[in-house]
């Protein structure tokens, strides 16, 4: 079975843990514990094909700026998230494609962009058209979800392994046809 | 009027006119303790006068708010001239039960009181306890063979070591009714040495009775010194480097007294005719036992079993009389005392021993609490002292280690314990006892216990009968509306309640567990603000102290412990307006219920947090001047480096209270968790700071050298455990900018045993395993701790689904507070634990706060400069 490590970047207070933990964890569970290996791993069919998400979310450690580097080097694909509720945070993750870009070496890096908090829509401050933009600037998806209502939850976490399966794909046609020249 | 107060009364005076907050409030702490040792303080009059004064200067120093000075002087004059009206009732010792004030009783007593309170008593039991003889329980291994004629050999070795110091040091200064003081001092070491050595063989065979030869060696040692010295005050400018002068100044001192004694100035407003004695004592003790078995049968092995445990005490201790003429008129002691135990046992390899399972605290102290009936002491193990279970690799060793400290205080003006569980100085060392370890293979044999999490859960409700207007905090006793887990009918630990009942059940006396205590006091901040928490205390405190029953008396005793303990771990940021003035207040109404004592306490404890300010760059040294010619990298050893680098680091994780990671994991404000973000500021500045050390050097050899150099400070970090600094290098050396370059094979070998540690696979496995062999003390790396924290918050609801507890709301899920105290209670007890390091200013001077350092723009483009980037290329082709 394919294994992704997906990385979850945002700055503080956008739901990043909320989105992970509904993903991670769709059934109640008496004890909860983040600390055990296989927490933050979860198996996911897309398209009929199984893979196995192994997820690192920043939430908590925002404030460890040093370490950023760390955790995007670890990474396969990207879930970038901003509250819809707050310009700040959308402020925030503009300039992180370029950060991913450059830390990865390369262009083709498997991104999703992701407007938290949909369920607040009366607080919105960040216009879907807005999302939108900034998605197609960076050619990648964009979705919107609430972590809270367990809406577009799965979706966001489908189309990030839809993105890296796409990714990995180009390269190896890109590599197949640059040998046959 | 006493001198006493009088003293006092004058220098609050004096002190008015500084306007040092700090300062006048130390200088009314002593006003108070004067007034209530020496007056009357039964009198309400006296009582009103008091308050009067502390309402005026807690507004002034507390709150920070304008007072004319004039007032505080007036009531202080207040205060004086009821003191002197209403002095000490020697005739009425009835009218103070509730005080301890007992000094002049014990004044007239000729006959030593075994149970007084001072440091010969203290020591004389410290000398009867006796470290207890260690025996582990060896697994047996049966014979599988079915060879019956065969002989059986089985030797026992017990090995015991102990070594005990003693100093007691002992001053006695005398003021001459002129002001004038002499000196004397008298210091006595002792040192005791002895070893024993038993060895015990037995053999069995089929048609033989067993026979057993034992063999025993012993060895002692002694050891006395006893040193006197006459000094005079005047002389104290003696230097003690130079030993002649020392000589000569004692000659002097014996020959010419008189005119030495002229010599002193008489500035010290010493009281005519007293003098004082101080007795300091430092006691150190180390035992060590070793236990080894080994079993045979015709020259074949079948077992080999080792253990040992190494017990080791210190105490130190002071002790102050001050006489007048011959009575003892005052006698203050405070010390403090610390033991450690550390058990290791080989397991045997053959033992069937599964993987070592994960442990939680939680489970850990689980599995003491699991059998309740079980000893006390074992149940304290889990909570009050500090227990850490490491297993290496290849499983053969298993070491617990445990620790405790006690700080105390005692005065002949009652009893006043630091450690506010412990009554008096017998009860603390009872307290100290380790009897009953658990051997360490009974304990991997329970673990299986442990692991298997009750599924199904039986709730157990409240009497729904309890009429709404019904106050909690008012009963004696919450269990019955406590929520607890239940498994196969036994009860195990709370799992939720009401808000109140959650209160009442952690401040009653019997029932509910230490540990339900200490999970409690760490994370109520999670469901109630601590100044909502404290007036809710006060409250209970109040109702209780006016009953007469024992019960009562009892629970207010625990409920005002309570407080203290809370009060004693704010955070600046809650130390507010409302919050000071709800323990002022309570301070007021604890003097006029003639309750010095604790008022005492608890405004000391107050005071303390709010003079307890601190200053980042005294830590880092930024406040220090730069020496002329400034150094580099090399000018010091990287043991060195990592010395002062983890020196800053503990003292910076020393400051991070429980409550701001709790806060820090539900709202990330930066002003209410200031020093956690001053500690992860650290991290990232340190970070940033070795990326520019390392990539602004011109030539690739100068590089590699200071690469070099980083790398083997980071080893060093991680034989200290330091995974702060460990972990913020290392992320400087992986990070793209650096990890991009040419590299030598050499450097490439030496990084490849740390940079595992950072893989974030299988969250953090690497690092968690490295975490779990650390020896304490330690610095952890944070962000994980803060990871794990803001998941337990984000996957735990706050409040129990009403559909699992009968349609009940707002009760609180316990489980979810459990999880947090799991996670916060190994940083609390890691914080117990200090590195031994002094600080040297020059390299902290060097470190300059790890300011000098280029963004992270400027060393993408250096890293750049260096290798340029094929990436555009590859892009455009």
């Amino acid at each position: 079975m394919r294994e992704f490590k997906v990385v979850v970047l945002g700055s503080g207070g956008v739901g990043k843990s909320a989105l992970t933990v509904q993903f991670v964890s769709s059934t109640f569970i008496e004890k909860y514990d983040p600390t055990i290996e296989d927490f933050y791993r979860k198996e996911i069919e897309v398209d009929g094909q199984p893979s196995v998400l192994e997820i690192l979310d920043t939430a908590g450690t925002e404030q460890f700026s040093s370490m950023r580097d760390l955790y995007i080097k670890n990474g396969q694909g990207f879930v970038v998230v901003y509250s819809i509720t707050s310009q700040q945070t959308f402020h925030d993750i503009r300039n992180m494609k370029e950060q991913i870009v450059r830390v990865k070496g390369s262009e083709n890096v498997p991104i999703l962009l992701v407007g938290n908090k949909c369920d607040l829509s009366h607080q919105r401050q960040v216009r879907s058209e807005e999302g939108l933009a900034l998605a197609e600037s960076w050619s990648c998806p964009f979705t919107e979800c609430s972590a809270k209502n367990n809406q577009n939850v799965n979706v966001t976490f489908a189309e990030i392994v839809r993105e890296m399966n796409y990714v990995q794909n180009k390269s190896r046609q890109s590599k197949s046809c640059c040998s046959l020249m | 009027m006493s001198k006493e107060i009088d003293i006092s009364i004058r220098y609050l005076e004096n002190v008015l006119s500084t306007n040092n907050s700090t300062l006048i409030l130390s200088s009314t702490a002593a006003v108070l303790e004067a007034v209530s040792k020496n007056c009357d303080t039964t009198n309400g009059e006296l009582k009103r006068s008091i308050i009067s004064l502390l309402r005026i200067i807690d507004k002034k120093c507390f709150l920070n708010q304008d007072v004319d000075v004039n007032q505080i002087k007036f009531s202080l004059q207040e205060v004086g001239k009821l003191s002197t009206k209403y002095p000490k009732s020697h005739q009425k010792p009835g009218n103070e039960v509730k005080v301890k004030t007992n000094a002049e009783f014990r004044e007239i007593e000729t006959v030593p009181n075994p149970d007084e309170e001072n440091i010969d008593n203290l020591l004389n039991q410290l000398n009867l306890k006796k470290v207890p003889s260690f025996s582990p329980a060896f697994p047996d291994i049966g014979d599988d063979s079915d060879d019956e004629n065969g002989i059986t050999t089985k030797q026992k070795e017990e090995e015991r070591a102990e070594q005990h110091g003693q100093k007691v040091c002992e001053e006695e200064v005398v003021k001459l009714p002129d002001g004038r003081e002499i000196r004397m001092k008298k210091t006595k070491t002792v040192n005791v040495k002895q070893t024993t050595k038993h060895v015990t063989i037995s053999t069995k065979s089929a048609n033989m009775p067993e026979v057993s030869r034992t063999f025993m060696n012993a060895r002692r040692g002694f050891d006395e010194d006893e040193e006197e010295e006459n000094t005079n005050f005047g002389s104290s400018n003696m230097r003690g480097g130079d030993p002649f002068e020392r000589f000569r100044s004692m000659l002097k001192d014996k020959d010419e007294k008189i005119e030495a004694i002229e010599g002193e100035s008489s500035s010290d407003p010493g009281t005519p005719g007293s003098s004082s004695k101080s007795k300091t004592i430092e006691r150190t003790s180390e035992v060590s036992q070793k236990v080894s078995e080994k079993k045979e049968k015709d020259g074949r092995l079948l077992a080999e079993h080792e253990a040992s445990k190494l017990d080791k005490s210190n105490l130190f201790a002071k002790q102050v009389d001050t006489y007048q003429g011959a009575a003892l008129i005052d006698r203050k002691g405070e010390g403090s005392y610390e033991e450690s135990t550390l058990v290791r046992s080989a397991l045997p390899q053959d033992s069937q021993v599964a993987t070592p399972p994960r442990m939680h605290v939680v489970e850990y102290m689980m599995m003491f609490g699991d059998d309740k009936k079980n000893n006390e002491n074992e149940y304290l193990k889990g909570t009050t002292i500090s227990s850490y279970v490491r297993l290496n690799n290849n499983l053969t060793t298993h070491e617990e280690q445990f620790k405790k400290k006690i700080q105390f205080e005692f005065s002949t003006a009652g009893t006043s314990s630091t450690t506010i569980d412990l009554d008096n100085l017998s009860d603390l060392l009872n307290q100290t006892d380790f009897n009953c370890l658990r051997p360490p293979n009974k304990f991997l044999e329970d673990t299986p216990l442990i692991v298997e999490q009750p599924k199904a859960i039986d709730w157990q409700r409240e009497p729904t009968s309890a009429p709404p207007e019904k106050d909690l905090l008012l009963e004696h006793d919450g269990v019955d509306y406590v929520i607890f887990r239940e498994k196969e009918g036994k009860v195990l630990e709370v799992r939720g309640g009401p808000k109140d009942a959650l209160i009442v059940y952690a401040t009653q006396s019997t029932h509910s567990s230490l540990l339900y205590q200490e999970a409690f006091l760490i994370t109520f901040r999670t469901f109630i603000s601590s100044l909502e928490l404290v007036n809710k205390l006060i409250k209970r405190y109040l109702y209780m102290s006016l009953a007469d029953d024992s019960q009562s008396e009892s629970i207010a005793r625990h409920t005002f412990s309570v407080i203290v303990r809370i009060i004693d771990e704010t955070t600046q940021y809650e130390l507010d307006f409302d919050l000071i003035t709800s323990v002022t207040s309570f301070v007021y109404r604890l003097i006029h219920d003639g309750n010095f004592t604790y008022s005492r306490i608890l405004r000391t404890r107050l005071l303390d947090r709010i003079k307890d300010s601190f200053d980042i760059q005294t830590v880092l040294g930024t406040n220090l001047c730069k020496p002329r010619k400034p150094h580099d990298l090399f000018d010091f050893k990287s043991a060195e480096i990592a010395c002062q680098l983890t020196f800053i680091d503990s003292q910076l994780y020393h400051r991070i209270e429980s409550a701001e990671l709790l806060w820090w994991a539900q709202e990330q404000n930066e002003k209410k968790s200031k020093n956690l973000v001053n500690f992860t500021e650290q991290f990232n500045n340190l970070s940033f700071w070795v990326r520019t050390l390392i990539i602004t050097q011109g030539t690739q050899k100068e590089r590699e050298r200071h690469m070099m150099k980083f790398v083997k400070i980071m080893k060093h970090l991680r034989e200290m455990c330091n995974f702060n600094s460990y972990l913020a290098i290392l992320s400087a050396i992986m990070s793209t900018p650096l990890a991009r370059l040419e590299w030598s094979k050499n450097i490439k070998d030496a990084l490849k045993e740390h940079t595992a540690v950072m893989d974030t696979a299988q969250s953090y496995k690497n690092y968690r395993a490295l975490l779990q062999t650390a020896k304490p003390p330690c610095v952890p790396y944070i962000g994980i701790i803060l990871q794990d924290l803001t998941f337990v918050h984000a996957g735990n609801p706050d409040t129990i689904p009403s559909d699992r507890c009968h349609g009940a709301k707002n009760m609180i899920n316990f489980l979810k507070r459990w999880n947090q105290f799991a996670i916060l209670d190994s940083i609390r007890k890691l914080k117990k634990w200090n590195y031994d390091i002094k600080k040297n200013d020059i390299v902290v001077q060097y470190f300059n706060g790890f300011k000098d350092c280029i963004d992270e723009e400027r060393t993408w483009q250096l890293s750049h400069q260096i290798k340029p980037s094929n990436r555009k290329s590859k892009t455009q082709a």
